[in-house]
């Protein structure tokens, strides 16, 4: 038997009836005071929930107020809902797009959509189509889903306005291609630049065969060297001359090739323009590949920077044997030729002195204004002769004469004195400190004088200033001789006391054999002393010579 | 019973006076939206560190719903703390939400 329930058990469920109750009718109240959105109602399909009216108002807000239009299509393509801001793109009110057909509202192929939307019933997809709107085409982007619909079927459709993304869009593009534009622009700078680099490149190597070229085809021998001496580069020549290889003579490995007499002379010449970063020149001997020595002027020039330094030196070395030898043989003809000439000159002078003292019986006075006139001519004669004679005695090595110490004041006052009755055509003025000792030979120092007095005549005009001074200087006696003559050039000042140098002037026909200065400075040599010319073009030249002074 | 069982599933156990309240809605509808805030303001008043709140989109969530035996909604499910209770509505009425807690308030 079912066992009755308790009076205790009975209570307990009436009042959770009575709960259940309260729960019904709490709920049929709350639905009837609108405060239920949605229904579940159980039907053979499983719970379907019934969304109550108003209840997707939020819906409908977010639909009408979203940027984007939205569209409901029914299977026939027809309209059957729009948001206004479709409306508004097309700029239609609603009733002229509810019940339309969506086609209407497409620009241009009517095909594409329709086969997008015949698409979109089976899957979602998304299309860009061109609306015709109120203000011409417009690009949308059209997103399409197929929708159950109160068991009927609808497709949904986003329409995104593309204006503004197009115009982005655009403006990117524009601006891409004017990066394009700018890249070409550089493309063909950076072309050019290569295009010019490429011909200077090319002008460069054809410049260095053209360099190279000369340099290994003039009949010189040309190196370069760094300010520390060593060499770096020489032409073909010297390979072809010396027989040697770059290996054995780079560097200081020249130093083989030169005639062991002449290098310490090399030496001192080369480290000396290195030390001054000056030219450097210097006549030697070099070993020809046979073993044989030729005679070479080198001459080198340094190479500055733009800051003044010494980048490299490039030299020269010009074969000089053959005028070399030329001048050993005019050095050996002048010898004989004066010595030969000397002999009946000597005795010629000696008749001719004899004719002046005859007396046995008269002799007419023309006669014996020939016999003066053929006497300085004599002189004259003399004098080459015996500058000839030095000249062929200094390059023997044999000009030698004795020294003792001397008063230079009396050897200079006899000078100044012979050079007022030889040129009284001139303003000889004189400045000479008395007592200046020296060690030398007088004869041959007033022989250097008269040679710069002689000078100073030649190449002055008549009535100028001829200034001969003498002084103590500081340790040193000078003797300087000043004219306002022609003055030398600074080439003409580099040559000056070379062998046979003379300075031509059309104005001036001037005589002699240029040997005068060289003599004087192999005199000057000889007494340890200093000879040289301060000069300036056109206003005149000061010719001094210095020698240690005795105390 | 479904409830029972529901109630097993959970994470903590329930103490006498704590509750675990389930709110059924519908989306961003206006009634759902109000239940949320009405719920809300009651629970954090009268139930403060008693009860633990989950709300179910029934749109989201349509599983949930189903094994709830849900009418209409918005609907309250109430479990622990005494008998299972169940509202229905925007929550407006505080009474009854005081009597579905089985709590004593005064206005």
């Amino acid at each position: 038997m079912e066992q009755q329930p308790n009076y205790q058990q009975l209570l307990d469920e009436i009042k959770e009836l009575r709960w259940q109750l309260e729960e019904a009718n709490d709920a049929i109240d709350a639905i009837r005071t609108g405060q239920v959105d949605a229904l579940i109602v159980k039907n053979n399909d499983g719970p379907q929930l019934y969304t109550l009216k108003s209840a997707d108002q939020t819906y409908r807000v977010f639909i009408e107020k979203m940027n984007e239009g939205a569209v409901t299509l029914n299977q026939a393509g027809i309209i059957t809902y729009s948001n206004s801001k479709f409306t508004e793109l097309l700029g239609l009110p609603f009733e002229k797009v509810l019940g339309y057909h969506l086609n209407d509202f497409v620009h241009g192929d009517k095909a594409i959509i329709a086969n997008v939307i015949k698409t979109s019933w089976d899957k979602d997809c998304k299309a860009e189509v061109d609306i015709a709107g109120k203000n011409g085409v417009i690009p949308c982007l059209l997103s399409c889903n197929a929708m159950e619909f109160d068991g009927g079927l609808a497709l949904s459709i986003i329409v995104t306005d593309l204006t503004v993304l197009k115009e982005n869009q655009k403006q990117l593009e524009l601006q891409f291609d004017q990066l394009e534009e700018a890249q070409l622009l550089t493309q063909k700078l950076n072309d050019e630049l290569e295009e010019t680099v490429k011909e200077r490149t090319k002008d460069l190597t054809i410049s260095r065969e053209y360099l190279k070229l000369l340099t290994d085809n003039i009949p010189q021998m040309t190196w370069t060297n760094l300010p520390t001496g060593e060499v770096t580069f020489y032409n073909q020549r010297w390979y072809n001359y010396t027989g040697l290889s770059h290996h054995e003579t780079k560097e200081w490995g020249w130093q083989d090739v030169v005639h062991p007499d002449d290098l310490p002379l090399v030496m001192e010449r080369y480290l000396a323009a290195l030390a001054i970063g000056g030219i450097f020149e210097v006549e030697n001997r070099y070993k020809k590949h046979d073993g044989t020595y030729r005679w070479h002027l080198n001459r080198a020039i340094p190479l500055k920077n733009e800051f003044g330094e010494n980048l490299f030196w490039v030299g020269t070395a010009t074969d000089i044997e053959e005028q070399k030898q030329a001048m050993d043989k005019k050095d050996e003809f002048i010898g004989i030729a004066s010595h030969e000439l000397k002999t009946p000159l000597t005795s010629l002078k000696g008749y001719i002195q004899i004719m002046g003292i005859y007396k046995k019986e008269e002799v007419p006075p023309a006669i014996k204004q020939y016999i003066n006139k053929a006497s300085i001519a004599v002189n004259k004669l003399q004098h080459l002769i015996n500058d000839l004679l030095d000249v062929s005695k200094i390059q023997a090595g044999r000009l030698s004469y004795q020294m003792k110490d001397a008063d230079l004041t009396e050897m200079v006052n006899a000078g100044i004195e012979n050079a007022i009755q030889m040129y009284p055509d001139y303003q000889v003025e004189y400045q000479v400190e008395p007592q200046l000792l020296v060690h030398g030979n007088p004869e041959r120092l007033e022989q250097v004088l008269n040679n710069l007095v002689s000078n100073a005549a030649k190449y002055s005009k008549q009535h100028t200033k001829i200034t001969i001074k003498a002084q103590a200087l500081d340790g040193h006696v000078r003797v300087s001789v000043t004219d306002e003559g022609i003055g030398l050039s600074d080439e003409q000042r580099e040559k000056i006391f070379e062998r046979f140098y003379r300075v031509e002037d059309k104005t001036f026909t001037t005589s002699g054999l240029g040997m005068g200065l060289y003599i004087s400075a192999e005199i000057i040599q000889q007494h340890n002393g200093r000879i040289d010319v301060e000069s300036e073009l056109g206003k005149g030249s000061t010719f001094y010579f210095e020698l240690p002074r005795l105390k | 019973m479904k409830a029972n069982k529901w109630l097993n599933e959970g994470n903590s156990p329930h103490e006498d006076n704590s509750y675990t309240l389930r709110l059924f809605i519908t989306g961003a509808s206006p009634n759902s939206t109000r239940a949320v805030e009405n719920l809300k303001s009651f629970c954090d008043k009268y139930l403060v560190d008693r009860y633990q709140l989950e709300i179910i989109d029934v749109y989201q969530q349509p599983d949930i719903a189903e094994k709830e035996q849900i009418i209409a909604l918005p609907l309250l499910l109430k479990k622990g703390g005494g008998p299972d209770r169940r509202l229905i509505g925007d929550m407006s009425d505080i009474n009854k939400l005081a009597q579905c807690f089985n709590i004593d308030i005064k206005i």
